[in-house]
């Protein structure tokens, strides 16, 4: 008759808990649920901020979007009329409604298509500085915009780039040319919003793949340069592949936020004269959600819709990622 | 010792987690129920009377004990502590209720009311943000004080007397009242200066280069004179500003259009887009060849009223159009300085006609609400907003800008000005030092502005705009819209947006006659539909 307590009996979750006192069996021979959690307490105890965090301010306000299908006041609260897909139909009906689509789309993707690379080419490249002290430099400098607010940011190219003081106006007419009123031209826009972002960014996004590029085996690098592999081709065929789970991951998460353009660097990087351009669906839901009266039900259609899209999009790029390369979120 | 600390560290962060989520009972907090100190709230009968209040020798109501404890919270532009100050004081020594004052920097204002509104946690008394639907909408829900009843109207005689017994004012105020005939706005009377925005230049500098004010945009007087001072000092320019489109809609009136957006013709009664004219391509059209001269600051397309002060103060911009208020700064520094520089009002503004804006009395979708949820916080606000209506000796309007006696200084005009021994002359009538000193002129509260009040002690340069304004004459303002039909405003607020961006497109793209008029046509085939329906 085999012992309850044998080695071959323990529950996985129970071994590699050292020191954990054997949970009690139930009557079939296994170990009951409340077991394997009090056999877990510790760990439980640990993980419960970070989930207490997300039902309380991610699911739970959930149901507040019921306020996009209302004429909600919040003088009568749940008392709201009902009006369906009324605030839906305005905002699919704007006349505007298009060039707010066009123009979240082509900032997100345009955003992402330059820094995206850039991030996992500038992290390629610090990686391969061979200098630590240099290294650590020049990650050091790179890192450091991360700490500048968006309007420091905005103000700093604002600065930069002004027709009369500004520096690169006063280097462009050391060679001739007319100064240009760059925050004004939408030809510019894109360059300013994309470039601010990437100076900002850069540092920080770089870090994740630096730690992943750390964990990559340096006897692979000794056995390419053994083989006669040049730098360039142990970074295509080390490197990249080595880290590619990473690249997945962050390609994922990236991509839900592309339709969700932030509305603080567009508000301050945005002109009248580059509106055409600059005015995305977060502006909009800014503009109607608090510039114009209070309309929370019409800006939560809005963002619900954005949400939606995120969403689709981030479940869709999943699938795809499973099935090419295997890694996904989930 | 790892798992306690584990627990521990776990423990922590779940009590922080949550410290974000518990309801203060700071009394300070607009959030806290009002819980007056006296038992006879309104659900008390036997608190009940049947009409105004009674009345003492001087015509001003008795309030008793009504009020006692009462906290009444009043949303204050302002970044200080303001509770302290004497206005509040006053207040609460004459209605016995304890006043918490809810600061909001200016440039938040609206967002931070929008959340206390989306919190239904508004305070009392509070400045109208928003727009006048949405408040009547609100109103109608019950949650402001409708001060058209016929109670609220009794205990409101000072209010009464400027927006009901007066017919014509009563019927432009009512424009923008409920279906139901109920109005929640308190509008601010007669608070404007004949002149309170003018076009300003550097006397002294005018002097030094030798160069006459001409404000002539028919015979070029204006551009030679730019042209001139441009000569004097080729690193200036000349034209300088801020705040780009407010510019361009107060420049507009001296072209016979008094609106860039939706302007009226009373001649022929029709509404029409002002920046669709002819007359604003004049106008336009000049400023560019401002701008490719090299005679106007390019940075006032962008910039707000930072241009202003960085090309006056450094000699560098001799002329603008803004509020008279820069006038006196900029010669309060320039006296500092030791240089004798000195900014006048122009003898004339710049245009055809040469007149200005009209300043309205009052604004019939703008003003104080008072919020009706504690019946009686919102009843001690009524007669709080009586006598903040109330411009005698006695009233709250003398009281919020005139100030307590200790703080005037009658001079040889017999004028009322405010002491400030730091200033030369001893004098200062700046708003902003009586408002950081006393808790003066809180946006909410000041509804009534006391003819006697230093504000109107006008300095020379600042009777010289209102006695030029007036030689003048004034451009009659457009009516206040107020849109009831949601898409039509959508729309109209979209055509607002485009014509701020051509407004910037027309200097910097250099727009030809041509490409104005076929933007024109552009715009009113999406647009021309709003005018047709204000027009029907």
């Amino acid at each position: 008759m085999a012992t309850t307590n044998s080695k071959q009996d323990v529950h996985p979750s129970v071994k590699a808990n050292k020191g954990t006192r054997l949970p009690n069996r139930n009557k079939k021979g296994g170990t009951s649920f409340w077991a394997r959690v009090w056999a877990q307490r510790e760990l439980l105890l640990m993980v419960l901020p970070g989930v207490l965090f997300w039902i309380i301010f991610r699911y739970g306000p959930i149901w507040g979007l019921k306020v996009a299908f209302q004429k909600y006041s919040p003088f009568l609260g749940d008392a709201s009329p009902w009006v369906g897909f009324q605030h839906f139909k305005r905002f699919f009906g704007q006349k505007e409604f298009w060039d707010l689509v066009e123009n979240t789309v082509t900032l997100g993707v345009l955003g992402f298509c330059v820094s995206f690379p850039a991030t996992i080419i500038f992290s390629l490249i610090l990686n391969e500085v061979r200098q630590p002290k240099l290294k650590k430099a020049y990650q050091t400098i790179s890192y450091l915009p991360t700490f500048f607010s968006i309007v420091i940011i905005c103000s700093l190219f604002r600065q930069m780039l002004s027709p009369t003081t500004g520096f690169v106006n006063t280097i462009l007419g050391w060679f001739g040319v007319k100064p240009i009123d760059f925050m004004l031209k939408s030809e510019w826009y894109y360059a300013i919003y994309i470039g601010s972002g990437l100076w900002s960014g850069l540092g920080s996004g770089a870090i994740i793949y630096l730690s992943a590029l750390a964990g990559v085996d340096t006897q692979l690098y000794e056995a390419a340069e053994i083989d006669g592999c040049s730098r360039f081709k142990r970074i295509i065929h080390i490197t990249l592949p080595s880290i590619l789970p990473t690249i997945v991951v962050m390609f994922l998460l990236s991509i839900g936020n592309i339709i969700s353009v932030g509305v603080d660097k567009s508000l301050l990087l945005m002109e009248p004269s580059t509106y055409d351009v600059s005015d995305v669906i977060s502006t909009y839901i800014y503009r109607v959600g608090v510039v114009q009266g209070t309309n929370m039900s019409y800006s939560s259609a809005i963002g619900f819709v954005q949400s939606v899209i995120s969403c689709i999009l981030v479940v869709t790029f999943n699938k795809i990622a499973s099935v090419a390369t295997e890694t996904s979120l989930w | 010792m790892k798992k306690t600390l584990a627990l521990l560290l776990a423990l922590i962060m779940v009590v922080a987690l949550f410290a974000g989520c518990n309801t203060t009972t700071d009394p300070t907090d607009p959030s806290t129920p009002n819980t007056p100190s006296n038992p006879s709230t309104p659900s008390d009968p036997n608190t009940n009377y049947d009409g105004p209040y009674p009345v003492d020798e001087n015509g001003q109501f008795v309030y008793g004990d009504k009020f006692k404890g009462v906290v009444v919270t009043v949303a204050a532009v302002a970044s200080t502590e303001q509770d302290e100050l004497w206005m509040f004081k006053q207040i609460e020594e004459k209605f016995g209720c304890d006043i918490q004052v809810v600061e909001i920097e200016q440039s938040a204002y609206g967002d931070k009311m929008a959340a206390l509104l989306a919190d239904n946690n508004l305070p009392t008394i509070f400045e109208s943000f928003g727009t006048i639907a949405q408040i009547v909408e609100y109103g109608d829900q019950g949650a402001f004080v409708n001060v058209m009843d016929e109670d609220t109207l009794a205990k409101m005689p000072h209010f009464k007397k400027f927006f009901v017994d007066q017919a014509e004012v009563y019927e432009e105020y009512m424009l923008t009242s409920s279906a139901t005939g109920a109005h929640y706005i308190l509008p601010t009377w007669d608070s404007e200066r004949a002149v309170n925005h003018y076009w300003i230049y550097n006397e002294a500098e005018f002097k030094k280069a030798g160069v006459e004010w001409s404000g002539d945009t028919v015979n070029g007087g204006f551009l030679q004179m730019l042209r001139d001072l441009k000569k004097y000092n080729p690193s200036s320019y000349p034209l300088t500003g801020g705040a780009w489109q407010g510019t361009l809609d107060r420049m507009i009136y001296t072209w016979g259009v008094n609106s860039s957006y939706a302007a009226y013709d009373y001649e022929n009664e029709k509404w029409f887009y002002g920046a669709t004219t002819d007359e604003y391509y004049d106008m336009m059209n000049l400023l560019l060849t401002c701008y490719n001269e090299g005679l106007m600051n390019p940075a006032i397309l962008t910039q707000g009223n930072g241009a202003i002060q960085d090309d006056i103060l450094n000699h560098r911009g001799y002329i603008y159009n803004s509020w008279l208020g820069w006038m006196t700064m900029h010669n309060a520094a320039f006296v500092e300085e030791g240089v004798a520089d000195h900014e006048i009002p122009t003898p004339t503004p710049v245009g055809p006609n040469g007149m200005t804006l009209e300043l309205k009395k009052f604004s019939n979708s703008y003003g104080t609400v008072i919020n009706a949820e504690d019946p009686l916080a919102a009843e001690c606000a009524i007669a709080i907003m009586n006598w903040m209506y109330d411009d005698s000796k006695l009233g709250g309007a003398w009281a919020n800008t005139v100030g307590p006696d200790e703080s005037l200084k009658i001079d040889e005009n017999g004028k009322y000005n405010w002491i400030d021994e730091s200033m030369p002359g001893g004098v200062n009538n700046d708003i902003n030092y009586t408002a950081a000193k006393y808790g003066m002129w809180s946006t909410s509260l000041t509804i009534r502005y006391a003819p006697e009040s230093p504000y109107f002690t006008f300095n020379a340069e600042e009777q010289l705009a209102q006695e030029i304004g007036d030689k003048i004459g004034f451009f009659k303002a457009p009516p206040l819209l107020a849109w009831t039909d949601v898409e039509m405003a959508d729309a109209y607020t979209a055509s607002q947006q485009d014509i701020k961006a051509m407004q910037q497109k027309f200097i910097t793209d250099n727009w030809t006659k041509a490409d104005f008029d076929a933007w024109v046509e552009e715009f009113l085939d999406q647009y021309g539909e709003v005018m047709d329906f204000l027009n029907s």
